[in-house]
């Protein structure tokens, strides 16, 4: 590789990052075509440590590669010291990341897709507001370092996210589901369309549920309220700066035996699997929690060095959703949740409730004091439980309770799991008194 | 640049083409803890062509612009597929042709800024932070400006070159005590500036220490309804957040039922109540003298003496509504398409101080800068800051964990006194929508009161 050359010929050990997408949006607008998107995009970053300090650049049109490499070693003779090395060669795993069919869907296929997702929804209810964006994509992406690491790995992929809308008079009814695959065969259309069609059933009748400490299910989707303020316990960089609620808790047990917790970059059916992160290490299949029992943190290679552990194949470029974004730094963070599922079916769960609220979505998601494992939102798609069954849909009720709390009472989860966008696996799980504030 | 552009929307065979082309240069430094987190200096150039046929539109985003003209041939391509399923051919509105070319003046021009002079600035703040107690545990200190390069043109005939300046300085302190949570507070400033924004902030670094330090012996917020005084911070992201966005046409341009809802002319607020939403006021970073269709800014009352006065419009949206483009058509950058967007977004001032909004509260909460908020057509949510009880017209104890919902719609009538002391304020971060993210704008406000407000809590 050219620029690893180049960087290398000019400082001590250099990485580079390099990612070549291009992908076919397509966007329907209230049930209509709204426009159909050719998406391309190629960039680079590049890290070098050179006197034991670390530098960093990004950039698109690279040409020679002269203006980026300058500006990384620019960065690097103020950088921060570091005492870590780029990663050295490993064994990765060589799971099948990449359809050439599902990269090859033209936007007629695609426009196709989007429209038999908006008949059947439209069937369901004619006066439904429904919008549909699909996407294929494909990215190459390729990780060298000055170590002699050389990875590459291409990865396609296919979603279909849809928005519905219902508008009454009084009352606006809005929700949104997704779902995603790395090949065509594998996406779970009907799946989607039948989540789409449950809701809608649930919320043929408006109630109310009198402000109280209630049973609360949560269903995979809505279970991001819970995980969102759990997983950056687990984040090695909070670890290690002592933020998180869970940094001391190693070997300890911190939620019911039931409840397991397992990160990862490929499992059998995932609609994202990746044989190494963004920096090359391998995702290892690990366990967070094990029966309740805290068993170990996240850590990108810095993150690692700083808490005198090793990187778990998790530093991602990009935040907590998809990463391999070339304009950042590597980060600790998730790549691919599960949660293994329970023994009770969903519906007997539902049936053992007296009275209670099933939540789906919710609003003011990760806002407010995430780190202590606070939470307070609003229930945007929620359903009252009355005599073991759902009586309607509730509005303008509020969820609060801490995570960390919660988590330690006895939990209940259900046999059958579900994708949830593409990072996500898990079951709906019932959590005891939980505080629901309605407002009249 | 024009030639190669020129060339290109010649090659067009499109009803309507359009080529925004981009370079951004930008630096970035970061603190957490004691920890350099990152340094970058980078740049980044690309483009997108956007093209009608036969009223469908195709569009093509890329980072080379050597072959632009296969890019039209490209999104044409594209555009007649879409052409083919389209129930109602999309149409523009009218609006003149521009040709402009728009430099900002800078104080301190932060591309003449050492990288060196920047990452020590921060690191000062950062440290101001650190060393303020020792239960300061953690922070995130950044510092990051872009400098965007803009070139405009499209086949109606409208060439326009800005550059588009942006500095932001954002601090967060994490506090914790031996056995509690931690508590986190932040504050930031963001604005279309130069290097001067962002010295001399030694003030909000104490700030910030500070006011993490309280929130651990604060007490959280119990759940109920309150009559709620918001801050201008707060207040501004409230309007932004929870009616902004719904006078965004695009939400509603196709659906009929939604626009019975926002009707113009309906009663939504008290009769004191304006709000607006201005393309430029200098130095803000909302300011988007030409949008990215080419409109020139304008000033847009949404609400007029408590009625729906107008929506924010893009050329498609004005079209099919029979309204005017409002100049808010706005990309986040040369990877997206524009699509209706705010840009400086406040509440008018009113005639009541501080002094008289609060006397008159016999119970209820202060609510004080926002971590964020999110809303769903008419629902909406905000985490404020930090709280502090009201009893008997008087501020109380810190309350933590003070978390607003309610229906906008209620909640805009529910306003019951407007402060006289409006601040526009720029911060760190952006604004979000369909995943174009963040988008520059500034939000503004005087101190608002609203009665019957959900807290949400335990
Ligand atoms: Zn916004």
């Amino acid at each position: 590789m050219k620029l690893l050359e180049k960087a290398s010929k000019r400082a001590k050990s250099a990485e580079v990052f390099q990612i070549e997408s291009q992908s076919v949006p397509v966007k329907f607008t209230a049930g209509e075509l709204e426009s159909v998107k050719s998406y391309e995009t190629s960039g680079a970053a590049l890290r070098v440590i050179d006197e034991g300090q670390l530098g960093f650049s990004t950039g698109t049109d690279l040409g020679d590669g002269e203006e980026i490499v300058s500006r990384a070693l620019e960065t690097a003779g103020i950088g921060e010291e570091v005492q870590f090395s780029f990663p050295e060669p490993q064994k990765t795993g060589s799971s099948e990341t990449f359809d050439g069919e599902t990269a090859r869907l033209s936007p007629e296929q695609i426009m196709e897709m989007g429209q038999r997702v908006i008949d059947e929804i439209t069937e369901f209810d004619s006066e439904l507001d429904v919008n549909v964006s699909l996407q294929r994509s494909s990215d190459r992406i390729r990780i060298a370092n000055s170590n002699g690491l050389d990875l590459s790995e291409r990865r396609s992929s296919i979603s279909i996210s849809v928005d519905v809308k219902l508008v009454g008079t009084e009352d606006i009814f809005s929700f949104y589901d997704s779902c995603q695959a790395a090949s065509l065969g594998n996406l779970d259309v009907d799946g989607l369309l039948e989540r789409i069609k449950q809701r809608l059933k649930w919320a043929g009748l408006r109630t109310k549920l009198p402000t109280g400490r209630y049973p609360v299910i949560f269903t995979p989707r809505g279970l991001t309220v819970l995980l969102l303020p759990l997983l950056t316990g687990f984040n090695g960089m909070n670890v290690y700066q002592g933020t998180s609620k869970l940094g001391d808790k190693k070997g300890k047990k911190v939620a019911d035996s039931s409840f397991s917790l397992l990160d990862g970059g490929v499992f059998p059916d995932s609609p994202f699997n990746r044989n190494f992160d963004d920096e090359g290490v391998p995702t290892s299949e690990k366990k967070l929690l094990d029966e309740g029992v805290v068993n170990g943190f996240l850590y990108d290679v810095r993150s690692a060095y700083l808490a005198g552990e090793e990187p778990t194949g998790n530093g991602t470029k990009g935040g907590i959703r998809g990463g391999s974004d070339f304009r950042s730094q590597p980060d600790a963070s998730p790549i691919t949740v599960v949660i293994p599922p329970g023994d009770r079916s969903f519906g007997k769960i539902i049936s053992d409730v007296d009275r209670g609220l099933l939540v789906d979505q919710v609003l003011g998601l990760g806002q407010g004091n995430v780190l202590s494992g606070e939470f307070s939102n609003n229930v945007s798609v929620g359903y009252r439980i009355e005599d073991g069954a759902i009586s309607g849909r509730i509005k303008n009720t509020m969820i609060a309770g801490n995570v960390f709390d919660l988590l330690e009472r006895d939990l209940v989860l259900a046999s059958e799991s579900q994708w949830v966008g593409g990072d996500l696996k898990a079951p709906a799980i019932a959590v005891d008194g939980l505080s629901v504030v309605q407002k009249d | 640049m024009y030639d190669n552009i020129e060339e290109a929307l010649g090659r067009s065979e499109g009803d309507y083409t359009e080529i925004r082309l981009e370079k951004e240069f930008r630096d970035t430094v970061k603190y957490e803890k004691e920890d350099l987190i990152n340094l970058d200096s980078s740049v980044e150039s690309g483009g997108i062509v956007r093209t009608l046929v036969s009223g469908g539109w195709g569009i093509a985003t890329f980072n080379s612009t050597e072959e632009l003209g296969d890019k039209v041939d490209q999104a044409t391509q594209v555009a007649r597929t879409a052409s083919s399923y389209l129930s109602e051919p999309v149409e523009l509105a009218d609006t003149p042709v521009e040709e402009e070319s728009i430099q900002p003046e800078l104080e301190r021009d932060f591309r003449k800024i050492p990288l060196e002079e920047k990452r020590k600035l921060l690191e000062s703040y950062n440290e101001l932070i650190l060393n303020f107690d020792k239960r300061i545990k953690s922070t995130k200190a950044l510092y990051s400006d872009s400098y965007r390069e803009l070139t405009y043109a499209n086949t109606e005939g409208t060439r326009i070159r800005q550059s588009v300046p942006d500095v932001v300085l954002s601090l967060v302190s994490v506090a914790k005590s031996d056995d509690g949570s931690p508590q986190v507070a932040h504050d930031s400033v963001g604005e279309a500036t130069g290097f001067e924004l962002v010295t001399g902030r030694e003030d909000m670094a104490t700030g910030v220490a500070r006011r993490a330090l309280e929130l651990l012996d604060a007490e959280p917020v119990r759940g109920g309804e309150y009559t709620v005084l918001l801050n201008p911070k707060l207040a501004g992201v409230f309007i932004h957040e929870a009616f902004g966005h719904l006078c965004e046409a695009d939400h509603f341009y196709k659906n009929d039922r939604l626009q019975e809802i926002m009707e113009i002319g309906k009663q939504f607020g008290p009769e004191d109540l304006n709000v607006v939403d201005k393309g430029y006021i200098p130095g803000r970073r909302g300011n988007t003298t030409f949008d990215d269709e080419g409109v020139l800014r304008q000033k847009t009352y949404l609400i007029k003496d408590g009625r729906l006065n107008n929506f924010l419009h893009s050329r498609e949206t004005a079209a099919k509504m029979g309204g005017k483009p409002t100049g808010n058509a706005r990309a986040v950058s040369y990877r997206h398409e524009p699509i209706v967007r705010m840009t400086n977004t406040y509440i008018e001032g009113g005639v009541e101080s501080f002094e008289d909004l609060l006397s008159s509260i016999d119970k209820g909460i202060y609510a004080q800068d926002a971590y964020g908020g999110q809303t769903q057509l008419e629902q909406f949510t905000f985490s404020a800051g930090r709280g502090r009880l009201i009893e008997d017209g008087e501020l109380g104890p810190v309350l933590k964990d003070v978390v607003l919902t309610g229906n906008i719609f209620e909640t805009l009538g529910n306003i019951v006194g407007i402060g006289d002391d409006l601040e526009i304020i720029g911060s760190g971060g952006g604004c979000g929508k369909d995943g174009q993210f963040p988008l520059p704008v500034t939000t503004g406000s005087p101190h608002i009161r609203i009665k019957n407000l959900t807290v949400g809590g335990r």
